[in-house]
Parts: structure tokens; C-alpha cells; sequence
């Protein structure tokens, strides 16, 4: 066998083995109840074709948008998501406007009804005095028109994924709403942290 | 005809080679902030090295150069065309977008610096990401020009 085809071997059984691991893990940590580690549930849900935002309802959710209030979290997922249960997030910030973002658009303003389209959707009200909201929602909207990249890091480089510029706004303000501390702060980091409280919740069904 | 071609697909596969290395140590340099913008300019002076060398070495003309080029970003421009013409294909291309996104890893430290404004109500930095896979292999061509051009 030639010396490429014994390398491209032994890679595919390492990503193989790893893989297999990566379900493991998941499945081991579903039984217990446990919410699993963030590389874990990537990679499980990735090799079962779970890629993106998953397939969206063709009936609107029944999540009620009168209850939001400035610097609250939107949260929505579908079936077939690749990062959890909810995969996007955005956050309120008042005149029926939410600052989130996807891969071919950067940071923008959508309106809260976006969230209808989803399987699920949450409203959470962070623990928060109206200062830290209040600035949490300026840091937000000063990031308007930046680009979207899901593989950075947390640190503040100009490069956004819907869930880190909500944890680095409210980061600023001494709120961490990240309970896992992942190399990626997912939208469903947010629904488990002891800092939000859920307001609504709600399935198609 | 073979040697031709031999040469062809090795600057091809040196293309592939450095581009899959820089998609892997950006995320890890982003953890520098806005300074991860340097390892960009480094993926663009490598760029140029290796077509200023190995076109000296393979003994192959900026024309082929720019081929290898073509063909080592064949894996960006084929997403962004569909992308592009996302109108004329019966399915969502978001899976398009997201790999556009992956491959085009290695300049995204530098998108922040880019003004935040729209071309055709797509964002600067996504147009950039759709287009500059036509645009990565003027360099090596650029280096393997250089090269020619000190003989």
C-alpha cells in the first residue's frame, strides 16, 4: 500500500474512533440527565446529519411576544439542529426589534415574530437591574453590521455567532450566562443558567 | 503530458496543504483579538512565497501557477456559486453558506476592519467571502511571476 493511502487509513479510523467516542459520551451523559459537553453534542449531532438551524415549523409556535421586555433573550430551535436543543438566539431591545444574526447577514435587526418559525422558542429574562440591561442592549446594537463567524473564540475580536455577542454584552455587565464555561457559549447554555428566568416556553406540536 | 500534469496537481495539492493549515490556526490566533489580523497578512505572504518558489523549483510557467490556484480554491468557489445563484436551485443553500464560512477561515481576522456596510443587500464581508476565492490565486501567480520576471 502506498505511504498516502496507509496515512488517509489511520485518519479515517481516528476520526472514525473519535466519533464513536463522541456519541458515548452524549448517550452516557443523556442518561444520567446531564446536559453533555458542547464537542460532544456537536460532533454526535453532525454525523446523525443534524447540520444548521434544522427544519423549520410550518405552523407558528405560540410564543408570546407581549411578554418581552428590553434585554430579555429569544430563544428558538427545530428538529435536526446541530448545537442542542435551541440553536439561535437574539436579544430584545425594545420597538419590536432584535438584534441577532446568521452566517450571510452579520449582526442586524429582525422582529421578534421571527421566532414564531421555530419548532420551539423561549423568552428569558436575565437576573439583571435595568442599568445592566440597559447597557447589555447598547454593547448589542454597537455591533450592528459586524460579521458573523461561527468558529471564533469567546474573546472580543470583532467576530460574532448569535449566543456570544449576548454572553460578552451581559459579561460586561457582570452577568456570566454561560453554566457549561464551553469554548462556545451555545443558545442552550442560556436556558440552564441559574442568572435567567424563563418567561414563556413553548412546542409545536 | 505527465510531467505537466504532475507538476500541475503538486502546486495544487501545496495550495490545498497551506489553505487546510491556515483554516486550523486561525480559530486558535483569534484568541489574540483584533491581532489575529497578522496571520492573515501571513497566509498572504505565504501565498506569494510559494509561488515565487515552487515555480522555481517545479520549473512551472504563472499561467499553470494560477491554475493550481484556480483549482485549490475549487472547494470555495463551488459553494459561492451556489450561493450566488441561490435564486435558480430548488433547495435552501444555507449548507453552501456555511461552508463558504469554513473555507474562507483564514481572512476572517481581518472582516472587523472592513466597513460595515452592504453591496446588493449582502454584507461587505460575506460579498468578500463569495468572492475572494477568484482572487487567492493572483498571489502564488503573482510570486511565480515575480520569479520569472528576476531571470
Amino acid at each position: 500500500m502506498p505511504r498516502w493511502g496507509k496515512v488517509l487509513l489511520v485518519t479515517t479510523a481516528v476520526i472514525f474512533l473519535f466519533v464513536q467516542y463522541a456519541v458515548f459520551v452524549k448517550k452516557q451523559y443523556e442518561k444520567e440527565e446531564k446536559y453533555p459537553p458542547t464537542w460532544a453534542l456537536l460532533v454526535s449531532n453532525a454525523i446523525q446529519g443534524n447540520l444548521g438551524n434544522g427544519t423549520f415549523s410550518s405552523t407558528p409556535n405560540n410564543l408570546n411576544l407581549e411578554l418581552l421586555e428590553p434585554g430579555d433573550i429569544l430563544l428558538g430551535g427545530n428538529p435536526g439542529g446541530s448545537y442542542g436543543h435551541y440553536t439561535h438566539a437574539g436579544i430584545y431591545i425594545g420597538n419590536k426589534q432584535v438584534v441577532t444574526m446568521y452566517t450571510s447577514t452579520g449582526v442586524h435587526l429582525e422582529p421578534p415574530e421571527a421566532y414564531h418559525r421555530y419548532h420551539w422558542a423561549a423568552i428569558l429574562r436575565v437576573k439583571g437591574n435595568q442599568k445592566q440591561k440597559k447597557e447589555a442592549i447598547k454593547y448589542c446594537s454597537s455591533q450592528l453590521g459586524a460579521p458573523f463567524f461561527i468558529l471564533t473564540p469567546k474573546t472580543e475580536n470583532g467576530l460574532w455567532y448569535c449566543s456570544k455577542l449576548i454572553w460578552v454584552a451581559y459579561l460586561k455587565q457582570g452577568i456570566d450566562l454561560d453554566p457549561f464555561n464551553s469554548y462556545w457559549v451555545l443558545p442552550d447554555a442560556f436556558i440552564h443558567s441559574p442568572h435567567v428566568q424563563i418567561i414563556d416556553k413553548t412546542e409545536v406540536t | 503530458m505527465h510531467k505537466h500534469l504532475s507538476t500541475l496537481l503538486s502546486m495544487t495539492w501545496n495550495l490545498i496543504l497551506i489553505h487546510l493549515l491556515f483554516i486550523l490556526l486561525t480559530p486558535l490566533i483569534l484568541h489574540l483579538g483584533y491581532f489575529s489580523a497578522v496571520l492573515t497578512l501571513c497566509y498572504v505572504l505565504v501565498l506569494f512565497i510559494i509561488g515565487l518558489q515552487r515555480s522555481h523549483a517545479l520549473n512551472i510557467s504563472p499561467l499553470k501557477v494560477l491554475a493550481a490556484g484556480y483549482f485549490s480554491q475549487l472547494p470555495g468557489i463551488i459553494p459561492s456559486i451556489f450561493v450566488i445563484f441561490k435564486d435558480l436551485f430548488p433547495f435552501p443553500v444555507v449548507v453552501f453558506e456555511f461552508l463558504v464560512q469554513i473555507w474562507q477561515t483564514p481572512f476572517y481576522p481581518v472582516y472587523p476592519f472592513l466597513p460595515r456596510t452592504s453591496v446588493a443587500d449582502i454584507p461587505l464581508y460575506f460579498m468578500v467571502n463569495l468572492i475572494i476565492s477568484l482572487i487567492i490565486p493572483l498571489l502564488p501567480a503573482a510570486g511565480a511571476y515575480a520569479s520569472k520576471s528576476k531571470k
